[in-house]
């Protein structure tokens, strides 16, 4: 199981990009502050509700999953690899998180840019309690549409019930920052 | 256009989160803002060190890394066998999940085996049937215009900043014989395009050439 990222220091970079026509761009608060700032920092300017919720991805049992079945809830998208350290270290984040939050109408999923026998192998070795995807190209083209110009890795994306994305992060999330930004934007 | 929502809490001035530096201080990223393209941090250049001999050369800009084991080498031209990739140690850093890893910055030149299919060594090929004698024979003394081992290197890496870029796939092909490399091109990340570039190489005690992005002649010859 993956440990936990517990500490103020750890903190990573906070993800922004700057995009043109008045985008706000926020940026994280430093490393050992509370949650102080929201993350806000839209998707590419030609995303809208119909590019999240019609976008597919194979599941663990190669079943075709549309992100439209969640519609209604504060979905959590995460894209990651198994070759990508810092996405593994962040997902108890995001375990921890599902398991408080998912009753409340908050969904997370993980979109992999591997296959589905690695990312099946990382399944066995963790306890991930929410759907993971996988799509090797697919999930680098979904993550620089949702405005990851390089297709970095990990690129976490929340979109509010009805597709406005309301917060991306590239690199590491904060827990306690994230968490915040969740329970601001549980849906009613 | 979605409608985005604005949540600015508690900032009076706007504050760069700034990583946790893992390791080389330097000019490397210190947000996300900062990262480079793939292409410019994990620059490629190839020669051949010897007739049997392919040598890669990385250089990898300060704040970024390679994984050790993330190199592989597929090869497109079944004529040409390219053997197992030699690499040198590296630094070695704990990760969560795979535990020990090795990883390159700076520069790393790492080796890749090549013979030709045709010829075996000295041995005789095509034994056992004077059709395959010939077949052998024939494709021994190939056209050499035509004897061009394409391969595909793929390697991975990571910014310190703590974000990884997906796999980076180089395209390589050489003309045999020649000695000439003929056509480097790289592909930064899954589906991206490609660029290509070219390198000429006629001399093997040059030192090998860094990536040029410029599009040229596919071919230069051994004058």
């Amino acid at each position: 199981m993956v440990g936990y990222l517990t500490s103020p220091e750890s903190q990573r970079l906070s993800g922004v990009e700057r995009h043109g026509g008045g985008v706000t761009e926020v940026l994280s608060s430093a490393a050992g502050m509370q949650a102080a700032a929201q993350m806000q920092v839209g998707g590419a300017p030609d995303v809208t509700p119909g590019v999240i919720y019609t976008a597919t991805f194979k599941d663990m049992a190669g079943r075709p999953q549309s992100l439209g079945q969640w519609q209604n809830k504060l979905l959590v998208i995460n894209f990651w690899a198994t070759w990508c350290a810092p996405c593994k270290e962040e997902m108890p984040i995001f375990v921890k998180l599902h398991q408080k939050l998912a009753e409340q109408g908050v969904q997370i999923v993980g979109i992999a840019a591997d296959t589905s026998l690695n990312v099946a192998k990382f399944a066995k070795m963790t306890s991930i309690n929410y759907p993971l995807f996988s799509d090797e190209a697919g999930a680098i083209e979904f993550s620089k549409r949702l405005g990851n110009r390089f297709g970095l890795l990990p690129h976490t994306v929340v979109v509010a019930p009805g597709g406005a994305v309301i917060y991306t992060k590239l690199g590491l999330i904060s827990e306690v920052e994230f968490e915040s930004i969740l329970r601001q934007n549980i849906p009613k | 256009m979605p409608l985005i929502f604005s949540m600015l809490l508690g900032l009076s001035s706007t504050v760069i989160a700034k990583t946790k530096a893992t390791a080389t201080a330097g000019s490397g990223a210190t947000s996300a803002q900062d990262l480079l393209p793939a292409e410019d941090v994990f620059k490629v250049s190839a020669r051949f060190k010897d007739a049997k001999t392919i040598e890669l050369t990385y250089q990898i800009a300060d704040g970024y890394y390679l994984y050790r084991k993330r190199f592989s080498v597929a090869n497109e031209t079944p004529q040409f066998k390219v053997g197992k990739l030699v690499s040198p140690a590296g630094r070695v850093k704990q990760d969560a999940t795979f535990g020990r890893v090795e990883t390159y910055r700076k520069s790393v030149r790492v080796l890749l085996p090549i013979t030709s299919s045709d010829k075996d060594e000295g041995k005789d090929k095509g034994a056992g049937s004077s059709a395959g004698a010939a077949a052998a024979t024939s494709s021994t003394h190939a056209d050499t215009a035509n004897r061009t081992v394409k391969l595909k290197i793929t390697s991975q890496g990571c910014a310190d900043v703590g974000v990884c870029y997906p796999p980076l796939q180089h395209d390589l092909t050489l003309l045999f014989g020649s000695g000439d490399l003929v056509m480097l091109s790289s592909t930064s990340g899954i589906g991206a395009t490609p660029i290509a570039q070219t390198l000429s190489s006629s001399d093997r005690s040059r030192p090998a050439l860094p990536v040029s992005p410029s599009v040229a002649d596919l071919i230069k010859k051994t004058p």
